[in-house]
Order: C-alpha cells, then structure tokens, then sequence
C-alpha cells in the first residue's frame, strides 16, 4: 500500500507540479503585462527585500567604520556614493540602511495592522456600547494628524528606534481600524454569518474564522500602506532627530543633524540616502495602486 | 441641514474633550515624571515633593485633569520648563511663520492641482495624462525632508545660493520673508498638490462620465463649455474632501520644512520642546495642532453639504 502510494505521488508529481508552476508564472507575467508600474514596484520592494537580507554580502565596507584619510570623498570606483564626513563609506550605510527601513516598515506596518484589525473587529462584530466606547476613542485619536501622534508619542516614550516603531504602529491604528470596522459590519450582514450563527457557533469563531478572512482584501491594502507610511515616517522622525539616533545608518539619520553642515561641500552625502528612501517609498506606491485596482476594483481612481 | 449643521457642530465637543483628555494623559504616562527631568536641570535644587506640589501633582488625576482643562478654557495652557514664561507665548511669537507657510503652501497647491488634474481627466490616456501622472506619483514618493533638502544643496552648490538665514517677518521686510518662504512652501505644496491633483483627476473622470455630460456633449456644447461649466463643478465636491487630508499635511510638511529652512514656526517650537523636555510646551502644540485639525474637518464636513444639495443629513 505504502509503496503504491509512493509511486503514484513519484509519477504525478513531475507532471502536476511543472504545469502548475509554469501557470502560476505565466499568471505573473500576465498580471505583469497589465500592470507595469505594479510590477516595477513588486520589482523595487523585492530589491529592498535583498540588499537587505543580503547586507553583510553587498557591502563594500564595514558601515560604522570611518576609514582614515577617506573624509568627504566624491563618488569614485573604490565608493560608488562616495564617503561622508566622518570618512565611512556612503553605499555600505546605505546598503545596512535597507535593513532598518525593512524592519520599521515590516515590524511597525504589521504591528499596526494587526492592532486596527483587533480593533475594528471587536468594534465592529461587537456593537452596542462597545462599539460606541471604541469609536469615541478612534475619533478622539483620529483627531491628530498621524505623523503628530506619533511626534507626541516619541516625545513622551524618549527617541529611540524601538520607540518610533511603536509610535508609527500605535499612530496607525485609529485610521486602519475605523476602516477595518465598516468591512467587519457589512460582512456581519452576510448570510454565511447568519448560517454560522444558526449552528450555534460561538461569536468569537465566527468573527475569527468566518469575518476576518472575508475582511482580508482591506486587511491587505492597508498592509501595503502602512508598510509605505512606516518606512517614510521612520525616516521623518529620524531625520527630526527623534528616532534612530547616529551612528545608526537609518537613511533619514543620514540626512540629519550634523551631516547636513556638509552638503553643500559633498552633495552626494544628501543626495544617494534620499534617493534609496524615494525609490522605495515610489516602489510601494506604484505596486499598492496596482494591489488595490487588483483587488478590490470598487475603489479604482 | 441647518439641523445636520447644529448636530455637528455639538458633536465636536465630544471629540475636543477626548482630544484633550488624550494629550493629557500622554503627558502624565511619561515613564518616572518630569519632575525628576526639572530637578536634573535645575541649579536651584528643590524638594521633589515641593515641586511635585508647585506643579500640581500631588493632586488626584481627576482633578489635575479638571485643573488643566479650566486654565484651557481660559487661556491658561501652562508655563514653558524651559523659558518659565506662558506657553502661550512661545505660540503666539510662533504660529504666524506656521500659518503664512501653510497659506503659501496651499496655495501653491491649489495652482497646480486643480489645472493638471483637470488637464490629465480631459486627455485621458495620451501623452499629458501620463506626464501629469508620473510628475505626481514622483512627487509622493520624494519625502518632503528629502525634496526640502534638495532644494538647499542643489542652488548652493550650483549657484553659490543660500535662502535668507535669519527670520524676519512679513510686515518688517517682505521681500527677505517671501525669498525665506517660497522655497519651504513650494516643497510643502508639491506632495500636497500631488494628492489632490490625483483626487481632482479621478473625481472628474468620474463626472465625465455621467448622463448630463452626454447630453451636454449631445446638445452641441464646446467640449470646452461642458468641461468648465457642467463637469468642473461637479467633479470639486469630492475634491474638497481631501482638503482634510491636505491640512493634516500642511501640519506635518511645516514641523519638517521650518527645522530644515530654520524658520521660527509652531513645527520648530514643538521639535525643539520635545528636545528641551519642555512638557507644557509639547502638550499645548499638540493640543493646538488636534484643534486645527478637528477643525478643518467640521469645515470640511459643512462644506460638503452646502456644495452638494443631493447629500441630506437628518
């Protein structure tokens, strides 16, 4: 039994798995086709994604390392980007910088859409004066600009990396979950809910299992948002000073503070931070356009 | 609608106390309080009980709360730990930059916005649709502390050319003050006119498709006549919502744009008090910021019932 088994699995594996591999990729270069700029996008995140991951490979230089006599150089083969003014080399931070902006936009963006999405789904499915209490408490969040909030939050946690994180998640939560909270009451309407009521199941399962997988095409696109807004206001607040604090190579540190005072001497030092944060941040608008046109149609502009 | 307008106007003050009871308690939750930060500071070396009492804050959170919100109410938002003057001052001297920077900005805004979103809906699909798209799409992805950096290096190191360092106001020198402005105001304007150029774009695209437009185009209009007289109404109304949303980055765009163009705005003061620890400083800005911002949604709220007699509230 167990080795007919093993040959039927032996011969339909090479034969179904190909063809499904292959459509899938054809899937992709269809949906490619269509939507070039969303795959520029896909391509641009996918880049951050490496070099990233790939730091410690990509580098040229130790990032924190200031090498002697290399002050303020200008872009040359031994340094792409050239050399700041404490003679560290510019492409190697950048490159370790990858790595922050990732962790911020993943860590911060999905701590925050989890948060709106606890939120909005005990908001929403519970109703009544739950409902009313929470949503008081989102206007009265609501009422800050987000980048505000979370200026007020670091201003009371201390700047830190780890604190600008929990502000950006925490400031993202008013906003996800008010929008979570109207796909949650329109999905109570539908009938499987009633269904899965009438058999008796208990509310926390049919808000677990029947609603949030019926919620999960806003869950997704204010995923890809928040990962965009978290990587920009990381870089925001550090820039302001308030977030990760130098020598750390968050971009927006780079762009701050005490470096700005030679810009003008070595303009590179300004220009190549700032354009690896313009290339992400285009990256995730362009592919979150195409990720909202491809799934929920409705709200195509 | 006059009663939709009462109604929503009542329902502000909920939001304004929530407002103000969150940015209170963000205060108090500071971990180990700020009267060991003012102890720290301070040369003259008081009792931290005696401070505690001096600042009120022996005194239960209700009623420092209760304290807190009267002295609001009249005025009083506290005393700066850094210059031991009124809050207000700090404000006061502060809020005109803010303000002239957010106009210019908007306008500028506006400028652009409105006749490139209407350019790009009209010739939908061809060569200027695309270049209107691309020059916003770009524009949201520069961040305006990299845009406003930009801007500085690349002049001075092109032209040898620096904006004007040190402030002076509109009423003393206005031409030093506008050479000061328009470089901050342009680099607020170009993201928040990216936003609402999408916005006017796509709300008059959605107008042209509309029944009336038909028959307007049928009756034998100018295309010209139907676009400025029938769909550009039309097509405003949702633009006005984002109007909102353009605030809230006119807020944000001048706390980043005054500390790189150093001007001595309401976004510097709250930057700076946040650096200083400066507690009652921090809480009246954010309190302020709140305020303005709760307020241009009511405006925008009223507004949209006024420009759009379908839409009728009970």
């Amino acid at each position: 039994m167990a080795s007919s088994l093993q040959r039927v699995d032996d011969l339909a594996a090479p034969s179904l798995a190909k063809p499904r591999g292959r459509s899938r990729l054809r899937r992709m270069m269809v949906l490619a086709r269509r939507k070039p700029l969303g795959a520029l996008g896909a391509g641009l995140m996918l880049l951050l994604v490496v070099v990233a991951l790939l730091a410690p490979l990509l580098a040229p230089y130790d990032p924190y390392e200031s090498i002697s006599g290399a002050r303020l150089l200008s872009p040359s083969l031994s340094h792409p980007m050239g050399t700041d003014n404490l003679g560290r080399d510019l492409l190697s931070r950048i490159i370790y910088g990858a790595r922050i902006s990732l962790m911020i936009g993943v860590l911060a963006g999905a701590l925050g859409t989890l948060g709106g999405l606890t939120v909005g789904l005990i908001s929403g499915y519970a109703g009544g004066w739950v409902d009313n209490v929470i949503q008081r408490v989102v206007d009265s969040l609501m009422a800050f600009p987000g980048l505000i909030l979370a200026l007020a939050l670091v201003a009371t946690l201390g700047p830190s990396l780890r604190n600008v994180m929990i502000a950006i998640a925490v400031g993202a939560i008013p906003n996800t979950s008010r929008v979570i909270r109207g796909a949650v009451l329109s999905a109570k309407q539908e009938d499987y809910v009633s269904a899965a009521h009438a058999l008796g199941a208990p509310g926390w399962r049919i808000a677990i299992f029947h609603i949030v997988p019926n919620v999960m095409a806003p869950v997704l696109i204010l995923a890809s948002v928040g990962f965009g807004v978290s990587i920009i206001a990381e870089a925001s607040l550090s820039f302001l000073g308030l977030g990760a604090q130098p020598p750390t190579p968050s971009w927006g540190v780079m762009l701050s503070g005490p470096s700005r005072r030679f810009m003008t001497d070595a303009p590179w030092m300004a220009i190549f931070p700032g354009l690896a944060i313009s290339l992400v941040i285009f990256g995730i608008n362009v592919f979150g356009d195409a990720l909202r046109d491809i799934l929920d149609p409705r709200l195509r502009g | 609608m006059q009663v939709y307008v009462f109604r929503r106007l009542l329902n502000i003050f909920p939001t304004l106390i929530g407002l103000s009871l969150i940015v209170f308690l963000m205060m108090r939750v500071i971990p180990g309080d700020a009267t060991a930060l003012i102890l720290e500071e301070s040369p003259t070396a008081v009792r931290k009980d005696e401070l505690r009492a001096e600042l009120g804050l022996d005194k239960p959170l209700w009623e420092q709360y209760t304290l807190w919100i009267t002295g609001v109410a009249r005025g009083d938002l506290g005393t700066s730990f850094w210059t031991n003057r009124p809050v207000t001052e700090g404000i006061q001297r502060t809020l005109p930059v803010t303000v002239e920077l957010a106009a210019i900005a908007s306008m500028v805004a506006l400028v652009v916005a409105l006749p490139f979103g209407i350019l790009s809906a009209v010739k939908q699909d061809t060569i200027w649709d695309y270049v209107c798209r691309s020059i916003s799409i770009a524009a949201l992805s520069v961040p305006n502390f990299y845009l406003g950096t930009l801007v500085i290096v690349i002049p001075a190191v092109l032209w040898k050319w620096v904006p004007p360092v040190t402030y002076r106001p509109i009423w003393e020198d206005p031409l030093t003050n506008l050479q000061q402005f328009w470089l901050p105001a342009l680099v607020i304007g170009a993201s928040a006119s990216a936003t609402l150029m999408r916005m006017t774009r796509s709300a008059m695209l959605e107008v042209m498709r509309q029944d009336y437009i038909r028959t307007a185009l049928a009756k034998g209009l100018t295309h010209r006549t139907v676009v400025l007289r029938h769909a550009l109404k039309n097509s405003l109304i949702p633009v006005v919502t984002v109007f909102g949303a353009l605030v809230a980055g006119l807020l944000t765009g001048t706390v980043i744009t005054e500390s790189i163009f150093n001007l001595p705005g309401m976004g510097r003061l709250t930057i700076d008090a946040i650096a200083q620890r400066d507690y009652p400083q921090i809480q009246a800005n954010v309190l302020l910021f709140g305020l303005i911002y709760t307020l241009a949604n009511l405006a925008v709220d009223l507004s949209y019932v006024v420009l759009n007699p379908r839409i009728r509230y009970g």
